[in-house]
């Protein structure tokens, strides 16, 4: 792991990686405890692989991937919000369905693009090595735009994420604070994709939040150690698939994981 | 002196099933109505019919002069199955300070989208509502380490907090024990000296010990002075055999 440090004094590449992962932590810890105290997990795992298809046409016509995600996960969060407030059966059913069509237009676009399919595996489990600096900037504005709406609107957000029918009754707009929430998945889904890649999204997305539930009993302590723990294991996990060359991706992940099943063990055995 | 609910012709169907038909109610101000009758019998939809998260298929409803929409962030609310999970990571303190958000007296649907830091003055409505429901000394507890009976006076707290002229409650005792249930029906009983109170119960004996008025409902509506609940009526309200059982209250 020492060896990761070094390097990273001279290599730009390894800093830019460093910063990636650090600006993915924190929308992670953000969005993460609503998605588990929603148990909305099923819902932002929808929304993150429907982002392929828009990556891929993108890339198809020649425009940036990135873009072609952001307005993917955006479209596809308000689709998914609306057929859960409206649509009140089957909406399990139509979210997969949007879960795997939005694979197969990704895969279909991306084939047909010569050479391009080393950039379908680094889009499903992420390349955090290959950001380049205009992406960071890009990274940083998502992150202060979901820092803001947080700042903002967290009473809000929480009262429809705890109870929607009292909300309701209280007056609050109760659809649009539901899309809002969709949104900003989808923005934190969309600043993920170059840390662990779509397929392993939800793993970062909801993991730190549950070890963070098992110690705190607020929401907002709850993205408070989330941020931190995600912080520490998105460079713990990059410092240690350095040096035997392992994909930071699935490494980042799989500490995540045994983070999770540690801390689970332990808190069952505190009770 | 107009009514504070009024109900006109009102219908209601569940897909091809009519659950409430040509409903006629006016309640008046500071009124306690106790609303009981069978299971499926449309007691919580007519109080959903009430708050505007059903709207009728027949007829006119009217709260405080207003459609139920527009008015009901002037009611308060207490459901029968809360909408939440208990082990939600939330504190009894935060869960009535939540009810302070919506709309306000002043301002349109977009106030309640304001930044939402609470003042003093809203520190100590949460503090007072807490109080008034004997929950003060449960205010940093968890919600989900709450008994029934702790959570029903939270709920209620919650629902005090905005200062609704209207109190709407849904088998507020249906998970409490039978001293608890008297604790909370005695209260209400306090409360009804400045706000209106609708509650829909099971135990149509005990309550008609503390409301001022009985509402039947099975699909239609029929309603009673609390006097007049007898073992004949009860036959005719439940279509069966009913045992009525009387319950002596000291207060």
């Amino acid at each position: 792991m020492s060896e990761f440090f070094q390097a990273l004094l001279h290599y730009q590449f390894l800093q830019y990686a460093l910063i990636a992962g650090v600006l993915a932590a924190i929308g992670c810890g953000l969005m993460g405890p609503y998605v588990v105290v929603r148990r909305i997990g099923f819902i932002a795992g929808g929304i993150a692989h429907s982002v392929l298809g828009g990556m891929g046409v993108a890339l198809y016509f020649g425009a940036d991937p990135l873009a072609g995600a952001l307005v993917a996960a955006v479209l596809s969060a308000l689709l998914i919000g609306w057929v859960r407030l409206h649509w009140h059966t089957g909406e399990d059913i139509l979210i997969g369905a949007l879960w795997a069509i939005g694979m197969a237009i990704g895969i279909l676009f991306i084939s047909r693009i010569p050479g391009y399919q080393a950039d379908l595996v680094s889009y499903l489990f992420g390349n955090i090595l290959l950001v380049p600096e205009r992406e960071l900037w890009f990274m940083g504005a998502l992150d202060a735009i979901l820092l803001l709406v947080v700042l903002v609107w967290h009473r809000q957000i929480l009262a429809v994420v705890f109870d929607e029918e009292y909300a309701r009754l209280r007056g609050l707009p109760v659809t649009f604070l539901y899309l809002l929430l969709l949104v900003l998945i989808a923005l934190t889904v969309v600043l993920l994709i170059h840390v662990v890649g779509l397929i392993l999204v939800l793993a970062l997305l909801t993991l730190p939040a549950a070890v963070a539930g098992q110690y705190v009993h607020s929401v907002a302590r709850m993205m408070a150690i989330a941020t931190l723990l995600s912080i520490f294991l998105v460079v713990a996990g990059l410092a240690m698939s350095y040096g035997p060359n392992l994909p930071p991706g699935p490494a980042i992940v799989l500490l995540t994981g045994m983070a999770y099943l540690v801390s689970t063990l332990f808190s069952r055995r505190r009770r | 002196m107009n009514p504070v609910i009024e109900l006109r012709g009102v219908g209601f169907t569940y897909g091809a099933e009519p659950v409430l038909e040509d409903i006629d109610l006016a309640v008046r101000e500071r009124e306690f109505l106790g609303i009981v009758g069978p299971n499926a019998g449309g007691k919580s939809t007519l109080l959903k019919l009430i708050l505007g998260l059903l709207t009728p298929d027949h007829g006119q409803l009217h709260v405080l002069g207003g459609t139920p929409r527009a008015t009901r962030h002037l009611l308060g609310y207490v459901a029968q199955h809360p909408g939440f999970s208990r082990d939600f990571p939330i504190s009894v303190r935060q869960v009535v300070e939540l009810g302070l958000l919506g709309r306000r007296e002043h301002g349109g649907p977009l106030a309640s989208l304001l930044p939402a830091r609470l003042n003093a003055d809203e520190r100590a409505r949460v503090a007072q509502a807490l109080d008034e429901v004997e929950a003060g000394d449960l205010a940093t507890r968890q919600i989900g380490s709450l008994s029934g009976g702790q959570l029903q006076r939270v709920l209620l707290a919650r629902a005090l907090v905005s200062r609704p002229r209207i109190l709407l409650l849904d088998e507020p005792t249906a998970n409490v024990d039978q001293r608890a249930e008297g604790e909370i029906f005695d209260l209400l009983k306090r409360l009804n000296e400045r706000m209106t109170i609708l509650v829909v119960s099971h135990d149509i004996a005990f309550v008609s010990s503390y409301v001022t008025r009985v509402a039947c409902i099975n699909r239609t509506l029929v309603c009673h002075p609390t006097t007049a609940i007898d073992a004949k009526l009860l036959h005719e309200l439940y279509g069966d055999k009913v045992r009525m059982v009387a319950h002596e209250h000291t207060t």
